[in-house]
């Protein structure tokens, strides 16, 4: 991931845990902080790019 | 205790009455997936979470539940505003209309009443986690199925919206599961 | 079985109030039953068919089978079926003939005891100020910041922007509340008086709606 500063922000928990279980979920814990605008913002529906996800028709994850 | 701010959360607009598009909207108004649901779980999982982290997400995400609450119900009073006799009855709305007006009501799409039978809450953080999550993920797929069924882009705009406010909190609540675990579980560090 | 107050508690100061159960009623009341059953006896065996029977046919059957049945039938089917379909919306705000089902038991209702401005319905939709819609942008903005700082709670990049924009914010609610009323009860700007009659959320109608094919 991006080169964060230590003055900036100390993640509490790594991207990803360094030791994975079995039977467990993980979720990626969010590291950036790029955001847009409001105006887009209330248009995309989040402030934060990297978390939009583009719906298009027919399509299901 | 919670404030009312007299605005709904994006403004909401409609190109024009569809009365079958108001039916299917109520699916996310009091439906088991819906923005009713999440909003009283997610303020009842609430008072049993330890860490409080948990408790300002949930808190901070019950009350947004709510917000888009009211923002489904505008959409439902904007989409049937001005419906004729004949319009309802070819949607087949006329019985909800008997029963309620034009208020929206907490049933689903197919007429079926709410019940707190839909959500759940074990009192166990982590396992409450992943109901909330589960939650996110049924709500999004409800919008997508949503989207498919109407053509305004007034409203697809309000339902893309809501779509991805679910995106944003299934990754809360995941952020949350990963804190819960690492910090107070015996599990991966 | 009746406890006398003080046996069980003797050193009261207060003497309690006697038991109004063990006083000797003084009027007793007359049992309401034995006097009408001599009455409604006699009168139906003299008078069995006639009279009752004619009048609550004629006169009350009269009035709600004509008139409520008369007025939701014929004039809300023929005028809505037309006009709505030209102009969706701007025309059912003008003519209210137009949204018979909206309120069609409106004029039984009005007169007697309700106070017409507040029973009235919205016929008036307001439109929107534009600049309700830039608070609308920021709080979201600033409510995005604050879930992502529930989960990154030592992210001074995250607190610093929401710092300005919700400084922004305040500006703009202010200019906005001192126009249009408080926006909610705790607000310090504002007519409060407006709080009631200013537009509620779902009654705005804001700018492009009602076109298709427009860029919002």
């Amino acid at each position: 991931m991006a080169e964060i500063k230590d003055q900036e922000f100390m993640p509490i928990v790594p991207f990803m845990p360094t030791n994975p279980q079995y039977g467990n979920a993980y979720v990626p814990y969010q590291m950036d902080f790029d955001i847009v605008e409001p105006r887009e913002a209330m248009e995309m529906g989040t402030v934060f790019p990297s978390l939009f996800s583009q719906y298009e028709e027919g399509e299901s994850l | 205790m919670w404030i009312y701010e007299k605005k709904t959360q994006i403004p909401v607009k409609v190109s024009g009455k569809d009365v079958r598009m108001a039916k299917n909207v109520l699916e996310q108004y009091g439906g088991a997936d819906g923005e009713l649901s999440a909003s009283l779980r997610y303020l009842t999982q609430r008072y049993a979470m330890p860490i409080n982290l948990g408790k300002a997400v949930l808190t901070d995400i019950g009350t947004e539940e709510l917000a888009h609450l009211e923002i489904v119900a505008t959409l439902y009073s904007k989409l049937i505003e001005g419906a004729t006799k004949q319009e309802l009855i070819d949607a087949g709305f006329d019985a909800y209309y008997i029963d309620h007006g034009f208020n929206p009501f907490y049933v689903n799409a197919a007429g079926n009443p709410h019940t707190v039978t839909y959500i759940q809450t074990k009192g166990d953080p982590v396992v409450d986690m992943y109901e909330d999550m589960a939650a996110e993920q049924k709500a999004r797929i409800t919008y997508e199925h949503l989207l498919k069924m109407t053509d305004d882009p007034h409203v697809k705009n309000v339902l893309k919206y809501l779509r991805e406010r679910e995106i944003v909190h299934f990754q809360r609540f995941g952020e949350t599961l990963r804190i819960i675990n690492e910090c107070m579980g015996k599990s991966a560090k | 079985m009746i406890e006398r107050f003080d046996d069980r508690f003797p050193n009261l100061p207060n003497r309690p109030t006697p038991n109004p159960i063990e006083r000797p009623i003084e009027k007793p009341i007359e049992n309401p039953i034995n006097k009408p059953i001599e009455r409604p006896i006699q009168k139906p065996i003299e008078k069995p068919i006639e009279k009752p029977i004619q009048k609550p046919i004629q006169k009350p059957i009269q009035k709600p089978i004509e008139k409520p049945i008369q007025k939701p039938i014929e004039k809300p089917i023929q005028k809505p079926i037309e006009k709505p379909i030209q102009k969706p919306i701007q025309k059912p705000i003008e003519k209210p003939i137009q949204k018979p089902i909206e309120n069609p038991i409106l004029k039984p209702i009005e007169s007697p005891t309700t106070c017409p401005p507040y029973t009235m319905p919205n016929r008036n939709k307001p439109q929107a100020d534009p600049a309700l819609v830039r608070i609308m942008q920021y709080q979201f903005a600033i409510y995005d910041i604050a879930l992502y700082l529930d989960t990154h709670p030592n992210d001074t990049r995250a607190l610093t922007t929401r710092q300005r924009l919700a400084s922004e914010l305040h500006e703009m609610t202010m200019a906005y509340e001192e126009k249009h009323g408080p926006m909610n009860l705790f607000s310090h700007h504002g007519d409060y008086a407006k709080y009631v009659n200013e537009p509620w959320p779902w009654d705005i109608r804001f700018s492009k709606e009602g076109k298709i094919n427009v860029d919002i």
